[in-house]
């Protein structure tokens, strides 16, 4: 190889180096600021205040939005462990999006649905409603049966139907903590200025429901792919969330945890039908519509509520964990190409000036600058190029500052009240912080890379595979459990 | 390439912070876990004593190595516990800190409250002050709390305010947290309700003060609504009239939650106002005062514009008896879907009427 091609070579690799030194950099100073402004959240919270929230008939009521294709392995365990939820007025809105199991079917015979006439001011194109339930034992519980139409449609038709003032989405695979609701409205009613909110999401499958189906235990995954994504969860979902919050640059909240106000949802055009995941690109639009009504003088937030409220189920097999990782990728790809003109753009703040280039340049791009770094590693290796030392370091470097932040992020969590009470558990966090840079980076990159491929290539929208496994209880556990009367099921799917 | 390797040192040396980070937290987890273990331990014995001090079984001066060594474990556990047994407690652990191995604290609190420069350790004080002195001593700073820069310090001042019925703090919280743009009004609703009953006369008597702030009126009614105050009916029924829109719709509100059917008229009369707001609330409280004289005027409210009116119509209707009943069957021949529609959902809520088939759009 002669000098010029060894020059480019060097500056190549030169400039993945900073590229990793600036990406890990930042997420590490997000961790930090994560820290603090947890130790914030809970140095805010006056005494006895949430138990006033959850006394006071002046709390605003809420409408829980479930979307739900083919989840009858969850649904009804799901929807259970919504209605117990300690808080003074909400309604459950399940949406059927064209379920081709039993979904719907469950639900009518679970809770005793019966058909019902609603009426209401249609603000969306959905696909068509086939029929709308209320149960007989629950009058909160609507399910709404429509044709498919994927989630962002199955959420619109929800909040058509919605009768409070205060939405709440969440995913039919999810369990929310009992006072979920209250820690979640805590930011709109003591701040005006909130529109919307997430929390901390986190892995379901550790997790352990008693009879009525409130969350008893929550330990980490027993199986090792779980258990990274649970550490990947307190990396990225949890402590940089918060740090990117602090600073109004919270692009993703997850759509298995997202609360915002009706008139605003209406006001955004509801979630877009278009969209691979409509979480990433409702965030992204409500971020556009806080800037876009600033200066008309509306000031508007999007809260973070530090406190963990919902566990969703997580892969637990190679072929899961790839199609949820392509899904999200080409959600984020391709939302932020849509809002490409809020990159560096100062009327959008800093979701504009930091958020949507630091997504694009450090969640999109860096699968592809990691693919670059093996293939110059073998062009390397197969010419016997004289460049190993700067190659070694290239390497060394992405394994530590990754190792790094994932290993802190774990460190933070034991400083917390969230610490693991088994120190035995701890060591298989830290365990995963350290070993997920050998095969689960590597297979996690390579989604993300199909995930590009699938979007730019193949335009795929749909979410393709995925797993769920139920929520047993106590009782379902030990073959005890006794579903309704006339339930025709047996325990197997409730 | 030196960049290189410094960097590459710089980096090794962090990581082997954070490997010697990790082994020594995996190393002190056990220790820490049994010290979090033994601090709850403690915080259960303190419990016990202060239930036992309650009880009559411990004298108070058993706290006062307390209040040296768990100051504000102290102090938080005494707001709990008055919390949870009420107010004769509170009054009662009060007694803890006016001792004389325990009455510094009160004072340190009392400087906090106007001194610290961190609106927290400010917040936190005007929380604690009513579990720890009696109100001549705490009701001054906290009435000065209120116009603290800070507003959840005014806002736990208020609440402590409430808390000790300091009946002569309901005009400055009406004043200085009747912020509707920046703070939600439902909450100082609930602060002046807290007050009680002993709020009444002052929140009347402002509701007359030619000088009051639309907004502070907005949470006077609200709360007097809330206390279920017919005495108030009267003032209540000319402020549904105002020419503020917000005012009416808390009239109409208040009047249902009172629940005398002496406002029943006023809100009759009310149902043609030209907020669609105000009509819903109406349509609400007439179900409350199940007013049937107000038959008429709820099924006129089936055919109104606004979905909320004639939903709320309907379900007033329903709460009537028969006779709503009636009138919402009736209404399946009437000329407007809407009125059809909104009537056949309400019975079917109730489970009065079984659906045929499909979704009215």
């Amino acid at each position: 190889m002669n000098a010029d091609m060894m020059v480019v070579l060097n500056i190549i690799i030169t400039l993945i180096f900073i590229y990793y030194v600036v990406m890990h950099g930042i997420y590490f100073l997000l961790i930090l600021i994560g820290a603090f402004g947890q130790k914030r959240y809970h140095q805010g919270i006056q005494f006895h205040e949430f138990k006033r929230i959850s006394e006071s008939s002046l709390t605003p009521p809420v409408s829980i939005v479930i979307a739900a294709y083919n989840e009858e392995k969850v649904i009804v365990n799901t929807v259970r462990n919504v209605l117990q939820l300690h808080y003074p007025q909400f309604e459950v809105i399940v949406v059927n999006d064209g379920s081709e199991d039993n979904t719907v079917q469950l639900l009518i015979d679970y809770f005793k649905m019966k058909p019902i006439d609603k009426v209401f001011k249609k603000h969306f194109e959905t696909k068509p409603v086939r029929a709308v339930y209320q149960s007989a034992n629950h009058p909160n519980l609507i399910v709404v049966d429509k044709e498919n139409g994927h989630r962002a449609d199955a959420n619109n038709a929800g909040v058509d139907y919605a009768r409070y003032p205060i939405i709440a989405q969440i995913d039919a695979d999810c369990l929310l903590e009992q006072d979920a609701l209250i820690y979640m409205i805590r930011p709109f009613i003591y701040n005006r200025k909130v529109i919307a909110a997430t929390g901390i999401v986190r892995p379901a499958n550790g997790v352990e429901i008693d009879n009525s189906c409130k969350i008893v235990k929550r330990d980490p995954p027993e199986k090792w792919l779980p258990l990274f994504q649970y550490v990947e969860y307190l990396r990225a979902f949890q402590w940089s969330r918060i740090g990117l919050s602090s600073i109004n640059s919270m692009l993703s909240m997850s759509g298995a945890f997202t609360f915002i106000r009706k008139e605003v949802y209406f006001a955004l055009g509801g979630a877009n039908i278009d969209s691979v995941c409509d979480d990433f690109e409702l965030t992204v639009s409500l971020h556009r519509y806080i800037h876009e009504h600033k200066k008309k003088g509306a000031i508007m937030e999007i809260a973070f509520v530090p406190d963990p409220g919902c566990y969703t189920q997580v892969p637990e097999t190679l072929k899961a964990f790839w199609s949820q990782r392509n899904w999200w990728q080409r959600a984020i790809l391709q939302s932020l190409w849509w809002n490409r003109d809020m990159a560096f753009n100062p009327r959008y703040g800093m979701a504009g000036m930091f958020a949507v280039p630091f997504f694009f340049i450090f969640e999109v791009i860096s699968a592809l600058v990691e693919l670059l770094a093996y293939i110059i590693a073998i062009v390397v290796l197969v010419f016997r190029i004289d460049t190993p030392s700067l190659l070694m370091l290239q390497f060394i470097f992405g394994f530590l500052l990754g190792t790094l932040v994932s290993v802190c992020a774990v460190l933070l969590q034991a400083t917390t009240r969230m610490r693991q009470e088994k120190t035995g558990t701890l060591i298989r966090l830290l365990l995963a912080g350290f070993l997920e840079n050998f095969g689960y980076h590597q297979f996690h990159i390579y989604s993300r890379l199909t995930g590009i491929y699938d979007l730019l290539f193949k335009g795929k929208i749909a979410y393709g595979y995925r797993e769920r496994t139920t929520y047993k209880t106590q009782d379902e556990k030990e073959g005890t459990a006794s579903p309704p009367d006339d339930f025709p099921y047996g325990r197997d799917l409730v | 390439m030196n960049l290189f390797l410094l960097i590459a040192k710089a980096l090794v040396i962090l990581f082997g912070i954070v490997v010697a980070l990790s082994v020594w937290v995996v190393l002190f987890n056990p220790r820490a876990m049994r010290r979090e273990a033994s601090a709850k331990r403690g915080r259960m014995a303190l419990r016990e004593s202060l239930l036992g001090y309650l009880r009559g079984e411990i004298h108070v001066s058993a706290f006062s190595t307390a209040a040296r060594d768990k100051e504000p474990l102290l102090i938080g556990l005494v707001a709990q516990i008055a919390e949870e047994l009420g107010e004769s407690a509170r009054r009662k652990l009060i007694y803890i800190f006016e001792t004389s191995g325990t009455h510094h604290l009160v004072q340190k609190e009392l400087t906090k409250i106007s001194q610290s420069r961190s609106w927290q350790q400010r917040q936190r004080t005007a929380t604690y002050l009513p579990y720890i002195a009696i109100n001549s001593v705490i009701i001054p700073p906290l009435l000065r709390a209120l116009e603290d820069k800070v507003l959840m310090v005014r806002f736990s001042a208020a609440h402590s305010l409430s808390k000790i019925k300091a009946t002569e703090a309901i005009v400055p919280i009406l004043e200085k947290l009747a912020l509707p743009a920046r703070w939600p009004i439902e909450r100082t609703i609930e602060i002046l309700n807290e007050m009680g009953s002993d709020a009444i006369d002052t929140m009347l008597q402002y509701l007359t003060f030619p000088g009051a702030k639309p907004d502070g009126k907005v949470y006077a009614i609200s709360a007097l609504g809330m206390q279920h105050t017919p005495k108030a009916i009267p003032l209540i029924i000319t402020h549904l009239t105002s020419s503020n829109e917000e005012i009416r719709i808390h009239c109409a509100r208040a009047l249902g939650n009172i629940g005398s059917l002496e406002a029943a008229l006023a809100l009759c009369e009310a149902m043609h106002d030209s907020q669609w707001e105000v009509r819903a609330a109406c349509a609400r409280s007439l179900g409350l005062l199940k007013a049937k004289s107000a038959l008429p005027f709820l099924v006129s409210g089936l055919g109104d514009p606004a979905w909320w009116v004639r939903y709320n119509s309907a379900d007033s209707l329903a709460e009537l008896g028969d006779e709503g009943l009636n009138a919402l069957k009736e209404a399946f021949t009437h000329d407007d879907k809407f009125a059809r529609d909104i009537s056949r959902q309400v019975l079917q809520e109730r489970n009065l009427m079984i659906s045929g088939q499909g979704v009215t759009q």
